[in-house]
């Protein structure tokens, strides 16, 4: 009998006993989350593009304020900037608890608590905060919710970077008595772990200019909107990004969803002649042309099959020099470059460009088209790809592989992110990667010398900057739509790197759809070398000529 | 029996001693104690202020306030770029 005793109590206490446990603190037990910090987002000059500021819930309990709710509610709608009727009909609920306000900041706090009005309380959350506003809007992205309610980031470095800007929330475990009372028996805490941060190579003031310049631009131009990249060339560092139209992240709910796509790398379009300057390279590569190589069907517009190509301005210049091809961005040229390349060619110069495959930047919401088998191309398409027409790219591919002529032949990863910062101050730095050579360094040093007489002698020499060797090629696409180009909408572009002989920076500028001009060489151009005259200030770089 | 006596005598009065060390060292942790709770209560009223105020540094040092304030200021923006090609004298000699 006693051993019959000793089993059982050996059995509700041993074997049983961490079920029985855990059954207790289900019972009476709670576990309390401890928020994370979500970490900053700070540029390479140290201010936050996104840090986290304390905000405070105003919650009433009606109980308390009874009859006197309009009495009260005139004096605090004000300080809320809320009807007082509404805070009235609030605080005049049969609740013990109602919000009445979000999102308050310390000084409204202390104008609310020096009221003293009974049944108020402040509940304290953490609040995402955007210092700079809209500056970067597509950079960044925004911090949002998830369908639990929970703050998740979008789109930009929020949505690519959520899991390490999150960390982890704790866990608090209490148990209660029968009252509800707190015992202080169970101390168990899962500490939480803040978010890291994120420190970008992104220049607040080289993102200004870029803002500022481009912003002008499309107001000037009338355009719809458009873009400008600014990239370290030689580390594939991302010192400026600028869209338009854009949002301001801490109000990105009044926004239309079209809006936070960042069209730098979302955004799809043909190239035009920008691309001309890949093309080039590729041929000067294989040395199947030299750069005095003289075209010998330039003098009229080629006919390919049902189709014939023209230049853009209706004026052709016989024999011309591959230079020279590039110089008057001249379609026909392009077309024999094309036939010399060959199709088999193009294609592999067009993909070791990264063309038709994601740059991979550290960005979420990157597209890219895929360049056809080349069992569907014909004639004509080798001809117009070879001008930048019936190929898609988006503008950080195309910046990425011009940027590859800039410095000496090399394909490298863009990147926004530098350093993250752990939750214990560790810093992990992100190193340049080059992805591949594509061309020769020679090549790619002939291709400079073209593109800067592009620019010394071209369309937009006008706009150039004086004193500075600029490696330049402009573009003007037409867009298509539903199988045929609108003649009067372009996409307007510049591309190019400077100083030439050693580029510190590559820029690209797109202008959608401007109507003062269609061309790039008297929109986007001017553009770039206005944001090229306020960055050679900025760097110092002294003149090169 | 006096060796007992006085065992216990001394005994009584290491106690005592003890325990009027523990009234005193309570006594002291009690009103450190005050005295911990006002100093955390005003690190933490400093760290709401230092939140306060980052929050108002970083509004007012964003480059959009910055370049709002230099333009009310009379700063315009430089259209050229001068380039000095030689040293320039700045100052000579008597």
């Amino acid at each position: 009998m006693y051993s019959v005793v000793v089993v059982r109590l050996f059995y509700w206490q041993v074997v049983k006993s961490s079920e029985l446990k855990q059954m207790g603190i289900n019972q009476s037990g709670e576990a309390i989350d401890i928020p994370a910090k979500r970490g900053d987002i700070i540029s390479s000059d140290n201010y936050p593009f996104a840090t986290t500021r304390v905000s405070y819930l105003l919650y009433a309990n009606p109980k308390f304020i009874k009859n006197n709710s309009l009495k009260y509610a005139n004096e605090i709608s004000p300080l809320l900037n809320l009807d007082k009727e509404k805070v009235a009909d609030l605080l005049s609920k049969d609740l013990y608890w109602v919000k009445l306000a979000d999102n308050l900041d310390q000084n409204q706090k202390s104008a609310i608590e020096k009221l003293n009005v009974p049944g108020l309380g402040f509940q304290e959350n953490d609040l995402r905060f955007y210092p700079e506003a809209s500056m970067a809007a597509h950079l960044i992205g925004f911090l949002g919710r998830d369908k639990n309610g929970s703050g998740k980031g979008y789109f930009g470095l929020e949505g690519y970077y959520n899991d390490q800007l999150s960390g982890r929330a704790g866990k608090q475990y209490l148990i209660h008595d029968a009252l509800g009372n707190p015992v202080l028996n169970d101390l168990r805490e899962e500490k939480k772990i803040d978010g890291r941060s994120l420190v970008l190579n992104i220049d607040r003031t080289v993102q200004f200019i870029a803002e500022k310049k481009l912003k002008e631009g499309i107001e000037k131009y009338e355009a719809e909107g458009g873009s400008a990249i600014i990239m370290d060339p030689q580390s594939g560092r991302i010192l400026a990004m600028a869209s338009f139209p854009r949002f301001n992240p801490q109000k990105y709910y009044e926004f239309d969803y079209d809006t936070y796509r960042n069209p730098v790398i979302a955004n799809l379009y043909e190239p035009g002649s920008t691309f001309k300057v890949l093309v080039m390279s590729a041929a000067i590569d294989l040395r199947v042309l030299k750069p005095d190589t003289k075209c010998n069907i330039c003098s009229g517009p080629v006919t390919i099959g049902d189709y014939t190509v023209k230049t853009w301005n209706g004026k052709y210049y016989p024999d011309s020099t591959m230079a020279e091809v590039i110089q008057h961005s001249d379609n026909t040229g392009m077309v024999y470059v094309g036939k010399k390349l060959g199709l088999d060619n193009l294609t592999t110069y067009i993909k070791s460009f990264g063309i038709g495959q994601e740059t991979q930047i550290d960005l979420e919401g990157e597209e890219s088209s895929r360049i056809r088998d080349k069992k569907d191309w014909y004639p004509i398409d080798l001809a117009t790809a070879s001008f930048g027409q019936g190929i898609s790219v988006n503008p950080m591919q195309l910046l990425t592989a011009v940027s590859s002529i800039a410095n000496g032949g090399n394909l490298i990863k863009p990147f926004v992110v530098s350093q993250i910062i752990t939750e214990d101050g560790k810093k992990i730095d992100i190193k340049p990667q080059i992805t591949r050579r594509v061309i020769s360094e020679i090549t790619a040093k002939i291709v400079t010398q073209m593109m800067v007489n592009a620019v010394e002698n071209g369309e937009a020499k006008w706009t150039k900057l004086d004193n500075y060797k600029v490696a330049g090629k402009t573009g003007t696409a037409q867009i298509p739509i539903q199988g045929h180009y609108d003649p009067k909408e372009t996409i307007a572009s510049f591309v190019g790197f400077f100083p030439a002989d050693n580029p510190k920076v590559s820029m690209l500028v797109l202008v959608h759809k401007p109507k003062t001009s269609i061309y790039g060489a008297e929109t986007a151009a001017p553009i770039f070398f206005s944001i090229a005259r306020d960055l050679v200030n900025y760097y110092s770089i002294p003149p090169t000529n | 029996m006096k060796r007992p006596i006085l065992l216990l005598t001394i005994l009584f009065i290491i106690a005592m001693v003890f325990e009027l060390v523990n009234v005193y060292l309570l006594n002291k942790v009690t009103t450190d104690s005050i005295y911990v709770i006002k100093i955390k209560q005003e690190i933490s009223s400093y760290k709401q202020k230092n939140i306060v105020l980052k929050t108002e540094i970083l509004e007012s040092t964003s480059m959009n306030m910055i370049a709002s304030r230099a333009s009310d200021l009379g700063f315009v923006e430089s259209k050229e770029v001068i380039s000095l090609y030689s040293p320039l004298t700045v100052a000579v000699g008597k």
